[in-house]
Formats: C-alpha cells, sequence, structure tokens
C-alpha cells in the first residue's frame, strides 16, 4: 500500500506540482493550504509523513509542527520542512525541535525525494543516518 | 586634549624676552636719571602703561593691574640714592622678572581655565550621554545628553545610584562595571539595555573608563551611552526586507524550476529529444539564477551584519578530502589532475564548517571552471600559528592588472581569448568577507599561461 503524504503550503502551484511529482513516485498525496487545516487532516487522515512550509496562513509551519508534536496522535509523524526563507536559524530551530528534513526552495526533486524516503524509512541508496526524533520520545526509548 | 597651538606659546615667549631686555636697558637709565621715587613723571608713567597695556592686551583686565602692582610696589620700597651705577638696572631686572612670572603666571591659570570650560562644554553639550559615577557607584556628573537619553535631568540623577537605570534582569551589569573601572579597566563599547524615565527600554551602546585625579588615584568612572535604539530598528527592518525579497524571488522560481522539471523527467508523458534540449536552456538558466540570489542574498547578509558564524572544532583536512571527492569526476571529464599536497593527516580548525567547506568549493570550483589543463593542487600547511590553505591551478591566469580588482562587487573579467568569463561576480567577494570574518586573509598571485594560486589564511589557535 503506497505510503500517504500531506503536503501543506498556500501556495497552490507548489502543491500541484509536489503532489505530482510524489504520485510519480507512487505516493498517496492530500493536501492542506493552511496551518489549521493541516492539523486537521494530520489527526484524520494520519498521513505518514507531513511536508509542512514554514509561511502560511492560520498558523505558521512552526507553530503548526509546535502543535503536531504536543498531539500523542501526530507526535511520530516525520515531519520535513520545505521554505523559500535561507534563514539559518529556523534551519536550527526546526532540526532542534526534532524535524526529519529542512529543504530550502528552489528544491531540487531528488534532494526531496532521498529525504522523503529517509524519512519514511524506505531503501536508500545511501547509508540512512541516525533518526532525528522528538526528544521525549528519544528519552522513552532509552 | 585641548591643545594651545605651539606658535601661540612661541611668540607670546619671544615677544615678551625682547620686550622685557628692551625695558630692562631704558628703565636702568630712567632710574639712573631720576634716582629711586614714585612718581607721575612721564618717564615714569609711559614705560608702566605701555607694559600694563602690553600685559592686558595679552592676559587680561586684572592680570595686567596686578603685574602694574608688584612693579609700583618695588618703587614704594626702595629710597634713599643708589651707591653703584649697577643698582638702577638690578632693580629693573628684579622689577621685570617679577612682572614676567606674575603675568606667566596667571595667562597659565587662564589658558587651563580656558580648556577646562572647553572640555566641560564639549562634554555637557555632547549628544551622548556621559555619566560621571564615583568609587561607591553613586552618580555626580550628569551631562544635557544624558538628560536628553534617559529623560531625567541633572538634579533628579546626581546623587543616586547609578543602578536605578539598570532593567533588573542586568541587575550585575553596573556592579560588574564598577568592579573594572575601580580596578583601571576600561569597558569598550559594550550592547546592552536600560532604562528611561518613561519606563521604556533603549538599547545602548556604552563604554566605561575609570577616572584618575593627579596622582594616579581612580576616584571613579566615566559611563559614555549612546542610544542606539533607532539604529537597531533600521537594522531589523533591512533585515526584514533581505528576508522578504529573498523569500519572494525564490517562491516564483521553486515552481517554474519544478514544472519545467517535471516535463524534462516525462512526468508528464514523454517529451521528444529536441524538446528535451530546448527545455534544458530554461532549467540550466533557473539554476544559473538560484545562484545569482543566493550570491546576492549572502553578500546582503553580510554587508548588514547578519551572518553569525557557528564555531565549531573540525578538522579541515577532512573536509578537504570530501570536496576533492566532490569535484573529482568534473576534474576527470575536462582531463586535470586533481590532486592534494597536505603533510599532516589531521588539521583542527576553530571555525563554521558550513562557512569554510563554501569557501573551498567556490575557490575550487573556480579554478576547475578555468583550467583546461594540467593540475589543480590543494595544500594545507601551518605558518607561524596560521593555517594556510592554498590551491594552486595552471589555468590561464589572470592579468596583472585585473589582480587588484578581483574581489571588487561585480568584477567579471575577460580571459585571454577575450571573452567575459561567466558567473555573478560575487564568489571571490563573499569568499573574501567569509575568511575576513573568520579572522583570516586571502590573497591570490598569478602569472598568464601559468596559473594562478588562491591563498587563505584561518587562524590555527587550535591544534590536534
Amino acid at each position: 500500500m503506497p505510503k500517504k503524504i500531506l503536503i501543506a503550503d498556500d501556495d497552490t502551484n507548489i502543491v500541484k506540482l509536489l503532489a505530482a511529482r510524489l504520485k510519480a513516485n507512487n505516493y498517496d498525496v492530500i493536501a492542506a493550504f493552511d496551518g489549521a487545516q493541516t492539523l486537521r487532516m494530520a489527526h484524520e487522515a494520519k498521513p505518514d509523513l507531513i511536508i509542512l512550509d514554514i509561511r502560511m496562513p492560520a498558523g505558521s509551519g512552526i507553530s503548526t509542527y509546535e502543535k503536531l508534536i504536543m498531539s500523542s496522535n501526530t507526535a511520530l509523524i516525520p515531519v520535513i520542512f520545505i521554505t523559500a526563507y535561507a534563514n539559518e536559524e529556523i534551519r536550527h530551530k526546526v532540526t532542534e525541535l526534532g524535524a526529519e528534513g529542512f529543504i530550502t526552495k528552489p528544491f531540487d526533486a531528488d534532494e526531496l525525494l532521498g529525504m522523503v524516503r529517509h524519512a519514511l524509512k524506505e531503501k536508500v541508496d545511501e547509508e540512512p543516518g541516525p533518526r532525528k526524533s522528538p526528544y521525549w520520545v528519544l528519552e522513552e526509548e532509552k | 586634549m585641548t591643545k594651545i597651538p605651539e606658535y601661540i606659546y612661541r611668540q607670546s615667549r619671544v615677544g615678551l624676552f625682547i620686550l622685557s631686555l628692551l625695558m630692562v636697558f631704558l628703565f636702568g637709565v630712567i632710574d639712573t636719571v631720576t634716582g629711586p621715587q614714585f612718581s607721575l613723571s612721564i618717564f615714569y608713567l609711559i614705560p608702566i602703561l605701555f607694559a600694563t597695556w602690553f600685559i592686558g592686551r595679552r592676559y587680561g583686565f586684572i592680570i595686567s593691574i596686578v603685574s602694574a602692582a608688584t612693579w609700583l610696589a618695588a618703587d614704594l620700597i626702595s629710597t634713599g640714592q643708589y651707591t653703584f651705577s649697577i643698582v638702577p638696572l638690578w632693580n629693573a631686572s628684579i622689577r621685570l622678572g617679577f612682572f614676567i612670572i606674575i603675568s606667566y603666571a596667571f595667562s597659565e591659570i587662564k589658558k587651563a581655565g580656558a580648556r577646562n570650560s572647553l572640555l566641560a562644554s564639549i562634554v555637557e553639550y555632547s549628544s551622548d550621554a556621559i555619566i560621571g559615577v564615583s568609587r561607591e557607584g553613586i552618580i555626580f556628573s550628569w551631562n544635557e545628553g544624558a538628560e536628553q537619553v534617559f529623560g531625567y535631568s541633572s538634579s533628579e540623577a546626581v546623587g543616586r545610584s547609578a543602578n536605578f537605570l539598570v532593567p533588573p534582569d542586568r541587575d550585575n551589569e553596573e556592579k560588574q562595571f564598577l568592579e573594572k573601572a575601580n580596578k583601571g579597566e576600561y569597558i569598550e563599547r559594550m550592547d546592552t539595555v536600560r532604562f528611561r524615565k518613561d519606563g521604556t527600554l533603549i538599547d545602548v551602546s556604552m563604554s566605561v573608563s575609570p577616572i584618575k585625579d593627579e596622582s594616579g588615584y581612580i576616584i571613579g568612572s566615566s559611563s559614555i551611552i549612546r542610544d542606539i535604539t533607532s539604529q537597531r530598528q533600521l537594522e531589523s527592518l533591512k533585515e526584514d526586507f533581505i528576508n522578504k525579497v529573498s523569500h519572494e524571488l525564490r517562491t516564483p522560481l521553486t515552481s517554474i524550476r519544478e514544472a519545467v522539471s517535471q516535463v524534462l523527467d516525462g512526468i508528464h508523458g514523454e517529451i521528444t529529444p529536441a524538446q528535451k534540449e530546448f527545455l534544458n536552456i530554461p532549467f540550466q538558466e533557473i539554476d544559473r539564477m538560484k545562484r545569482l540570489i543566493n550570491n546576492l542574498l549572502e553578500v546582503s547578509k553580510i554587508e548588514a551584519d547578519m551572518i553569525i558564524l557557528k564555531k565549531e572544532v573540525f578538522d579541515l583536512v577532512q573536509v578537504t578530502r570530501e570536496i576533492i571527492i566532490f569535484f573529482r569526476p568534473q576534474a576527470d571529464k575536462t582531463g586535470i589532475e586533481l590532486r592534494e599536497n597536505i603533510n599532516s593527516d589531521k588539521f583542527e580548525v576553530l571555525a563554521d564548517k558550513d562557512k569554510i567547506k563554501e569557501i573551498i568549493i567556490n575557490l575550487v570550483g573556480n579554478a576547475i571552471k578555468f583550467t583546461k589543463k594540467g593540475y589543480i593542487e590543494i595544500s594545507i600547511r601551518e605558518k607561524s600559528g596560521l593555517i594556510e590553505f592554498i590551491i594552486t591551478d595552471t589555468g590561464p591566469g589572470i592579468p596583472e592588472e585585473e589582480l587588484p580588482k578581483i574581489f571588487d562587487k561585480f568584477h567579471q573579467f575577460e580571459d585571454y581569448e577575450g571573452r567575459i568569463r561567466e558567473g555573478s561576480g560575487l564568489g571571490l567577494v563573499i569568499t573574501k568577507d567569509l575568511i575576513r570574518l573568520h579572522g583570516g586573509e586571502i590573497w591570490v598571485e598569478s602569472k598568464i599561461n601559468i596559473g594562478t594560486t588562491f591563498t587563505f589564511t584561518l587562524p590555527g589557535d587550535i591544534k590536534s
């Protein structure tokens, strides 16, 4: 069964293009266009991965992510951030929070797909790195 | 410190000396003729009036009156006849000696007074707050700048503890400043936050220095405080602008690139080789534009002081070898040798790893772009406490007249065949600035048709 990916981005062109790219690689795709909708769909549809834009109406990507990891239903869904802000502070902030990946626009399709496969723990050509989970999950596993 | 111009001193001293010689001679002659006296004769009054006028003009009314009085006093106490002919000359020189000493002493006092009032008015009317604090931390001086910056008048502030301007979360700061200043240390331009009278917080930059008395004992400290709130606001506006522009430029570029890329990848149906060839043109140009936007953003960030280095200790050799592996296929394709000349297995540096990678990739990338035959050699060595990173190529070389300009913004030079080389003209600017931020230097040596060598240094405090 194909894995389900939730794309959250207010730019419809990006959503359309990302959906086409992911569908071509045999993923199921659902889309949300703002923060509130993303939260709702993450709870209802239980995606295997969320690709989250940072600048969105009704709750930025970061605040949405913080809400996602606060809820036990959605805390374990891996999240890849995608943003046109080339701000290193944001990158450090989200990796510290435990995000699976961070991609700046304009992205490279291969880079994105590699990150998606890695986040979904699918087989990748290269050696997978250590999984970055939210900090309390790491503590539980100990 | 105020400095009285040298020539005024010299002029007044030479003038006084010549005048006093003349006067000793003249008054000696008069005294011989008239004998010791205190009279209103024209011979007596003219020289006194002349001297009084001269002194008065130069040093002021009071000084001239006092000097004239000493002159007259000398006459009032000497009576009788002169026994020796040298006595009147001697008297005259003693009188003049007093005259000159008194006028000189007064003039010095007056100059010092002028200097002090000049300094005081510089302090008073400075737009920066200048505050004098005693050893115990009590404010004893508060200038007009301080009134403007903090909103407290001098009478409200003097006598209070300097702590009353400090926000609670920085309570210890003023105490530390005081301790440092009392030990004779200086604090240079520290950025911090202070309270205004109206309760608002302002960003300030402050310098603290000890105040010493004449014997060198520290009697307190002076703080110069500049309000940098508006400067800060401007900086953050600039930062916002740069972030926004970059965001707005990248967003459409993302859609364009991905759409072209998907058609090229055949996601939306097979395409013909000709279609593929022509779609590759926009695809490559988009990548070029992406690089340009990234570079422009980086240059603006450097200029706006928005780059914060994330320093860590890492092995420069390992980073370099990774980059060599990355560039090897490209070098093989052109048929040039990409080799290393590193003596040590490890060169640990304390630097921002990503930025150092960017610097090396930029320089090696340039070498690969321009070198069509021969080799590119990367060496790392330690030289007098610095780490030297050297990239030598056997490329076409850079003309001598171009060399000083290659680190200029948007400088693109022609190669010897007259073609303008591609690139944004920003790569070397960024490279240089990033090295400078790390406390290093970069320079270039080049000979036409022989090759080019770029060398940059990094501080090598951390050794393996």
